[in-house]
């Protein structure tokens, strides 16, 4: 027996139900067709459950299962692996960019240039090494030298505050974000409780933050059987299920902001923008700081070396020493100096107003046993010299007689010091300080210009310690190379860091992109699917009505036989 | 290859072709217009170092040169100075040799005698000339200080004429050089004591003591000396223009030198131009080729952007 006419009605009646409802979909599609994270969804329709009758089961019509979201889980995984690649070598480039910035080579006022005219302008004074302006213009090109040095490593010094502050920033927005999905985890389990509704929006909503999330560091995303995300980013849980676990942040001592879990443990990020952010900080931008302290060192080491072995156009009558030792009592090895003292001796030489010689006296220097009170009590046992410690253990040498002038070179041999201490201490050195930071003309020089130390001996036109100066140039001591080429390589080192990585980013930007594409390939919104959907269920739903007109037609033919 | 090309893909592609396009026209845009290939190292790391260093190898090379014509010009005064010494020592030599004459009267020698010390002066005077300001037969000593004698050439008064002349006790053979060369250098300065006073004061061929003698023996009416001094002036001035074609042949090699240079700073300017200068031609066709690759591309653009299926139901 099959069903009643009546029941014929009901098919016609949920056909047109479930083309309106897949028009609903389809109006759907086309209305989120540029809403960004928008995943196309697809209305699943079915047979409806058919009842047994004779001769057999009868089809009961159509029905629509559910709503589906169209998308393919491996792509998704795969672009958030992806994109913490992304994040890194974008985040990367972006700090490289501004290091290169920083500086800013080659150019016409980088430190390659400020050397370079700093050589000029000693080249010029040993023409001229009588001449109080081409003294000057040494001095002022050794203060353009020293202000770039201190303005170089001051703008590395903000760069990696920046980047603290980035850090700060980027944990703030993964907190916020983390509280978003465990808000949306819960969110989503309440409305799909039963199993019989897809949070397809929530669902969308909650994509869009873990593929922001993805950017910023190594994290991993499963799904649970109970429809929760759980995030981990490295080994500590960001989310688990509706709770959220915030990352802190806490400053070191030194000022570099540290990632820490909520136990306090140090995180350990492993890629995307954070670790590109730590990285950059801790190891790329404090490679070329150190490299640039090398390089100040090493100018000061060697121009001092030579510059300590000099006299200038006017002699001392008294001199306190450039630096001070931590001690004055132990042995100058251990007396805390930023250069060595080795064992040897530098001399004294007395003159009179006139520069006529009165006496030349060596003093040797014994650096494990000799304390700087010691050296200063040797100096002071000389006629004519009286030499004391001040209370920062700087050494201050000062002649009796106030027309009485004296050298650190030996008046007989012109030998200069093979000690070091003079160096060491500072005394007639050209350059104070001993890193980028603290390189300084020093106050000797820049308070009487006539006390660089052109020539070897009291001889006014003595060009002969400058031309040696001036050798320093192409001396290979700094890491092997000359100040210049050092200095170079650095910026080619910095270059090629860059070239790299920009080449790294295109092609993960091109990886990215592909995946975007096969995303959007399947979850995308194409007009032209929709436009035949548009017809397909228009159709269907004409079909359908057409059925429910001949039924009813067969309807009423039953009822004109009453 | 993919199933479907949706919406969002075609505007996606689209732009970023066109950011492309525009990226790549705006490098080639800004090497025109800055004229460099490399604004920052990471364009051409290597082409930035070798920028680098040739730019400093340009400036050094120049400084080198300005080094030289400060010496070739205290050179070229010191010769100028020489020549005016060989000249008095002409003119002395020619009223000795005046004076030496059998026929010459003892009135006449002690006039010849008073000529000879106003040239003295005048000798002593060149022998203290200064150049800038500085001494050029001092030595390193090229400026007077307050102590006696402090000039490279100092009188001795006997009476009202010249005793003797001495040296600046601090010495005047002080060597004075000019760095030329990457680690080369050249003595500029010709010392005194080598032009005046070869074997010290009053030593042989001690020029200021042939004249001071000469005078005396003028005096003396001695011609038999006067014999003497001719040939020691002889002597004298056949090294003082060895000492004058020394300073010659300094400024001969010194402009040789600097000739190299010049040569050198073309090479290195050239090489640096190859390296970091926009080859505007180059780059002007390339930008035209970019210029007709946006153009198709936003053409093309257009087109596909345009099609849909809605445009037939």
């Amino acid at each position: 027996m099959s069903g009643s006419i009546f029941s014929i009605f009901d098919i016609g009646a949920r056909a047109m139900y479930a083309q309106q409802t897949a028009l609903n979909v389809t109006g759907q599609n086309i209305a989120n067709a540029n809403t960004e994270s928008y995943v196309r969804q697809r209305a699943e329709l079915r047979e409806a459950e058919s009842i047994n009758s004779s001769p057999g089961q009868l089809g009961m019509g159509v029905k629509v299962e559910e709503i589906i979201r169209i998308k393919d889980d491996f792509t998704d995984y795969q672009l958030r692996k992806e994109l913490q690649s992304m994040g890194y070598f974008d985040t990367k480039s972006g700090i490289l960019e501004q290091l290169e910035n920083v500086f800013n080579e080659p150019s016409d006022n980088g430190l390659n240039s400020v050397i370079s005219e700093f050589y000029d302008s000693l080249e010029d004074l040993s023409n001229h090494p009588e001449t109080y302006s081409a003294r000057v213009m040494v001095k002022e090109q050794a203060e353009a030298l020293v202000d770039v040095f201190n303005s170089t490593k001051n703008s590395l010094s903000e760069l990696k505050s920046n980047i603290n502050e980035s850090i700060t920033y980027n944990v703030s927005e993964i907190n916020s974000i983390t509280g978003e999905i465990a808000e949306l985890n819960d969110q989503i389990v309440r409305a799909e409780v039963g199993g019989l509704q897809n949070a397809n929006d929530l669902r969308n909503q909650r994509d869009a933050l873990v593929r922001e999330l993805s950017e910023m560091g190594d994290i991993y995303v499963n799904e649970g059987n109970d429809n929760l995300l759980y995030i981990q980013m490295g080994d500590q849980v960001l989310v688990s299920g509706v709770h959220q676990i915030e990352l802190q942040t806490t400053t070191t001592s030194d000022g570099s902001v540290q990632i820490e879990t909520a136990y306090g443990e140090t995180l350990n990020v492993k890629n995307g923008s954070l670790k590109a952010m730590i990285e950059m900080r801790d190891e790329v931008i404090q490679k070329y700081s150190d490299d640039l302290d090398t390089l100040a060192n090493s100018i000061i080491t060697e121009f001092n070396k030579v510059h300590a072995g000099g006299i200038g156009l006017t002699q001392y009558q008294n001199i306190t020493s450039e630096n001070g030792a931590q001690s004055a009592t132990v042995p100058l090895i251990n007396a805390g100096l930023d250069f060595d003292v080795t064992g040897g001796e530098f001399s004294l030489s007395l003159y009179d107003q006139d520069g006529n010689l009165k006496s030349e006296t060596l003093i040797t220097v014994n650096p494990f046993a000799d304390s700087l009170n010691d050296i200063a009590a040797d100096i002071n046992s000389i006629s004519g010299f009286s030499a004391s410690v001040t209370a920062d253990n700087k050494l201050s040498i000062v002649t009796s007689a106030s027309s009485d002038k004296f050298s650190f070179v030996a008046d007989s041999d012109h030998s200069a010091d093979t000690s070091n201490f003079l160096m060491a201490m500072g005394l007639n050195t050209f350059f104070g300080g001993k890193d980028a930071t603290s390189i300084k003309v020093a106050d000797n020089i820049v308070n009487d210009v006539n006390k660089i130390a052109t020539g070897q001996t009291m001889a006014p036109g003595d060009n002969s310690n400058i031309l040696q100066l001036i050798a320093t140039r192409d001396l290979s001591e700094t890491q092997g190379a000359t100040f210049e080429d050092y200095y170079s390589s650095m910026i080619g080192n910095l270059g090629v860091e860059q070239q790299v990585n920009t080449q790294r980013l295109e092609t993960q930007n091109l990886i990215v992109s592909t995946l975007e594409d096969r995303q959007q390939s399947e979850s995308g919104v194409s007009f032209d699917d929709e436009a035949v959907n548009l017809l397909r269920y228009q159709r269907g739903y004409q079909a359908a009505s057409k059925f429910i007109q001949v039924v009813d037609g067969l309807i009423n033919t039953l009822i004109q036989m009453i | 290859m993919l199933d479907r090309i949706t919406n969002t893909m075609k505007v996606n592609r689209t732009l970023s072709y066109l950011a492309n396009n525009m990226n790549s026209m705006q490098k080639t845009q800004e090497q025109i217009s800055s004229g460099k290939m490399i604004r920052v190292a990471s364009d051409d790391p290597i082409g930035a170092i070798q920028s680098m260093n040739l730019s400093n190898s340009i400036k050094k090379v120049e400084q080198y040169s300005k080094n030289i014509d400060n010496g070739i010009s205290f050179l070229e005064h010191t010769s100028s100075v020489l020549t005016q010494i060989e000249d008095v020592l002409v003119e002395i030599k020619t009223i000795a040799e005046n004076a030496a004459s059998d026929v010459t009267t003892s009135a006449e020698r002690s006039a010849f005698a008073f000529q000879v010390d106003q040239m003295l002066e005048e000798l002593i005077q060149a022998a203290n000339s200064k150049y800038e300001g500085k001494f050029i037969f001092g030595g390193t000593e090229t400026l007077s200080g307050t102590a006696a004698n402090s000039a490279p050439f100092n009188i001795v008064m006997s009476g009202s004429s010249i005793a003797s002349v001495i040296q600046n006790p601090k010495g005047i053979d002080g060597e004075i050089k000019r760095l030329v060369g990457d680690g080369k250098y050249v003595t500029i300065n010709i010392a005194g004591d080598d032009v005046f006073q070869p074997n010290g004061e009053g030593g042989i061929n001690d020029i200021f003591q042939t004249i001071i003698d000469l005078r005396e023996n003028l005096r003396a009416n001695d011609s038999d000396q006067i014999e003497q001094r001719i040939s020691e002036l002889d002597e004298e001035y056949d090294s003082l223009v060895g000492q004058n074609t020394l300073a010659g042949s300094k400024v001969v090699r010194m402009e040789l030198i600097s000739d190299q240079l010049e040569d050198l700073k073309v090479i290195h300017k050239e090489h640096l131009s190859t390296i970091e200068d926009t080859d505007l031609a180059e780059a002007i066709m390339r930008l035209q080729t970019q210029e007709v690759t946006l153009q198709a591309t936003l053409d093309a653009s257009s087109r596909i952007l345009q099609q849909s299926l809605l445009d037939y139901i």
